[in-house]
């Protein structure tokens, strides 16, 4: 008896050992990433997001690890490369942060940038590029944001350009992608009388993120001659340039433009893929995914005051934590150099080039889009709260497409909101 | 030592493992929540005491009232239900279906429980897909025409609760069944002698032989529902406008996408505050009742 309840003891004691030593510090070895250690391998990690298709040439995380192994074998050091799913991206780069468990060298997309700078978690890193490095990057202006440089752009492309099936516009009687809102219309009610199986035109108001507002919203909007925000921050979504766009999309749903199933659906590529819908917006290196349909496209279409549409401008960024930061400097420089970029255009992901060293090497069908169409590509404005006002107006234009709120409502609301709870 | 002592000492060893994660994992987050609520907090920042403006802002926000709402709706549509259902199923299983095929539609139903509400989400987003979806194909056939599930927002919070309902009816059914088994055989056998019909026997033997099984059932039920985020998260992201966001998933977007964790946390406050007085009246209820008999 006596026996059992020493062995009983001695189990419960490990186990409470076993727990405490669980809670304790992190080993030695995270240590070792400041680099502080003589005669040890410095230690960097890179967090990158994906790209790499499922069925493509290589994964995210081959094509990274090969990038850093060739780096760090250069540099005498070690490259720990974490690839970051899409879902929940915000919310993992902000645990991370804030458990000191998060990456020298990250990718963050404009949204989040406002905070991380205003919290004082990014570097500028200006003081690492020479003027002659700097002058190579095409859009290195793009990372200067609220007074700093932090961050490096990366992947500035896959703008947001107008799809058709061009078997069923010609079916419609039509022979080329609409350009302009009113062609878009046009075509759209042609295409309704003509080719009644089809839904003319589809865009996803079931997704469940705000993401979609970059090809459902945006465009609409600067093509009206909108502002996201002024130069003090201030939203200015609440003129008549947002009452524009916003009446413009709804009048889509209630002339029977947009279908009724639009408010579940949360594929618009699919729903063109299969056939099912004639004209979409969407990104254009997933526009290159669609095979079996005779698709052609434009870049813009054009509103009544401007012709812009969204184009992703996301950047490499460095965290305060990082140790050595010369070191993640030179990472950064070999990550975004044309020998690296070249290679990921073409293994990885299809984009135009980030520096003036490297040659466009992606599909022929886009290579005037970037020389030509610039101008007319926007990024989304770096401001405070900015994926919460996102979702609060993807929220309200969701309901108006219900028929819950009319287009005043949404953006008085989304204002309202904006100022009161999140500004 | 004493022998008093001893056994004292041995006691708290034994529960040391269970204390420190209860303590570590439920009562210290707790205490530290209530000490953020009352804080303007980022969470790479320090905490700055603000007092209550926290608890007077949430009850201003109309996103949290729309939250508070939804969540107050999806509980009281599904507690009823899956208590009903999964009493009915599993009554139904103990009485009628005391073989292998009773056997193996108890382990079908308990799919569903371990199955995780990713797999869960995404199969029934893929049912109640409006174009093409499993559910209104078969409404087709019955020449119903389609119903735009969760695009909707007179059908959205219901077609989850319908798949929250399917993803706990098995759960609470093997809790009911255990129940059921568990009751005296001779209670009916005493019963049918004095000419107790089938229904009578349920409704005088089985449901008050089962008062402290519905009672955790509907404490569980009720404390799953009021934390309600995973599958509206995933299946609507609390769309279509706000007809499916939750009080859990206003506390998420305030935490982690506005970065307001001392928002964030008077919010779970008065969360853990709605939950805690919503099973104190239950445990009236159920006190009552048992005094009264």
């Amino acid at each position: 008896m006596k026996k059992k309840r020493i062995i009983a003891l001695l189990a419960v004691a490990a186990m409470t050992v076993g727990m405490l030593a669980g809670c304790g510090s992190k080993d030695s070895d995270s240590k070792s990433s400041g680099g502080s250690d003589s005669g040890k391998k410095e230690k960097l990690t890179l967090w990158m997001p994906t790209f790499a298709s499922t069925d493509g040439e290589i994964t995210d995380q081959d094509f990274w690890d090969e990038k850093a192994k060739a780096f760090g074998e250069e540099n005498n050091c070690e490259v720990k490369v974490e690839i970051i799913p899409w879902d929940n991206y915000e919310e993992k780069y902000l645990t991370g942060t804030t458990s000191d468990d998060g990456p020298d060298i990250g990718y963050m997309y404009m949204e989040m940038f406002y905070d991380y700078i205003d919290m004082g978690a990014l570097v500028d890193v200006d003081q690492y590029f020479t003027d002659e490095e700097k002058s190579n990057y095409l859009y290195y202006d793009l990372g200067n944001l609220q007074g700093g440089q932090y961050a490096l752009p990366i992947v500035v492309g896959n703008p947001r350009i107008v799809i058709a099936n061009m078997d069923i516009l010609s079916q419609a009687g039509i022979d080329k992608v609409p350009a302009s809102w009113d062609e878009l219309v046009e075509a759209c009610k042609a295409i309704k009388e003509k080719v009644p199986d089809v839904n003319p035109f589809m865009q996803d108001w079931g997704n469940t993120h705000y993401g979609s507002l970059n090809e459902i919203y945006w465009p609409y909007f600067w093509g009206a001659g909108g502002e996201i925000v002024d130069e003090d921050g201030n939203l200015t979504i609440n003129t008549e340039a947002g009452k524009e766009a916003t009446e413009f999309l709804y009048s889509l749903k209630e002339d029977g433009i947009l279908p009724e199933s639009c408010t579940a659906n949360d594929d618009t590529l699919e729903s063109f893929k299969n056939g099912e819908s004639a004209i979409i917006l969407c990104a254009s290196s997933n526009a290159l995914k669609i095979e079996g349909i005779n698709w052609d496209f434009t870049p813009l279409l054009a509103g009544p005051k401007d012709s812009k549409t969204f184009v992703a401008a996301d950047s490499l960024v460095m965290f305060e934590k990082c140790a050595n930061k010369e070191l993640a400097a030179k990472l950064m420089k070999y990550l975004t150099s044309a020998e690296v970029m070249s290679d990921f255009h073409q293994r990885v992901s299809e984009q135009p080039p980030i520096t003036a060293d490297e040659e466009y090497t992606g599909d022929e069908r886009y290579a005037d889009l970037f020389s030509e169409y610039g101008d007319n590509f926007q990024a989304l404005p770096v401001f405070k709260g900015a994926s919460s006002m996102y979702d609060t107006l993807y929220k309200n234009l969701q309901s108006m497409m219900l028929g819950q709120m009319t287009p005043e409502q949404v953006l008085q609301d989304t204002t309202d909101y904006y100022d009161t709870n999140l500004k | 030592m004493t022998r008093k002592k001893k056994e004292a000492l041995q006691g708290i060893i034994y529960i040391l493992p269970s204390l420190i994660l209860i303590l570590s994992f439920c009562i210290i987050p707790i205490i530290m929540s209530g000490y953020f609520s009352f804080t303007s907090y980022n969470i790479m920042t320090p905490p700055k005491f603000i007092g209550l403006e926290n608890y007077a802002k949430v009850f201003k926000d109309s996103y949290v009232v729309d939250a508070a709402k939804n969540t107050l709706k999806y509980v009281v549509i599904t507690v009823p239900i899956q208590t009903f259902l999964s009493l009915t199923f599993a009554a139904f299983l103990a009485y009628k279906m005391q073989n292998k095929a009773g056997g193996a539609m108890r382990s079908i139903m308990f799919i569903p429980v371990i199955a995780s509400a990713v797999t869960a989400g995404t199969i029934w987003r893929i049912i109640l897909n409006t174009d093409g979806g499993l559910l209104n194909n078969i409404l087709g056939v019955l020449h119903i025409g389609p119903v735009n599930w969760l695009g909707s927002t007179s059908t959205a919070l219901i077609s989850i609760c319908i798949v929250a309902i399917w993803k706990n009816v098995g759960y609470f059914l093997v809790i009911y069944y255990a129940g059921i088994m568990g009751i005296p055989k001779d209670l009916y056998e005493a019963a049918r002698v004095d000419g107790a019909t089938t229904l009578q026997q349920f409704f005088r033997i089985t449901l008050p032989m089962l008062k402290p099984i519905t009672y955790l059932v509907v404490t569980l039920g009720l404390i799953w529902s009021f934390q309600v985020f995973d599958l509206s998260y995933l299946m609507t992201g609390g769309g279509p406008g706000r007809a499916t966001v939750t009080l859990v998933m206003g506390i998420y977007n305030a935490a982690f996408k506005q970065y307001k964790m001392g928002y964030a946390c008077a919010m779970a406050m008065l969360l853990l505050v709605i939950v805690i007085v919503i099973n104190a009246v239950e445990n009236l209820f159920f006190k009552e009742k048992k005094e009264a008999r």
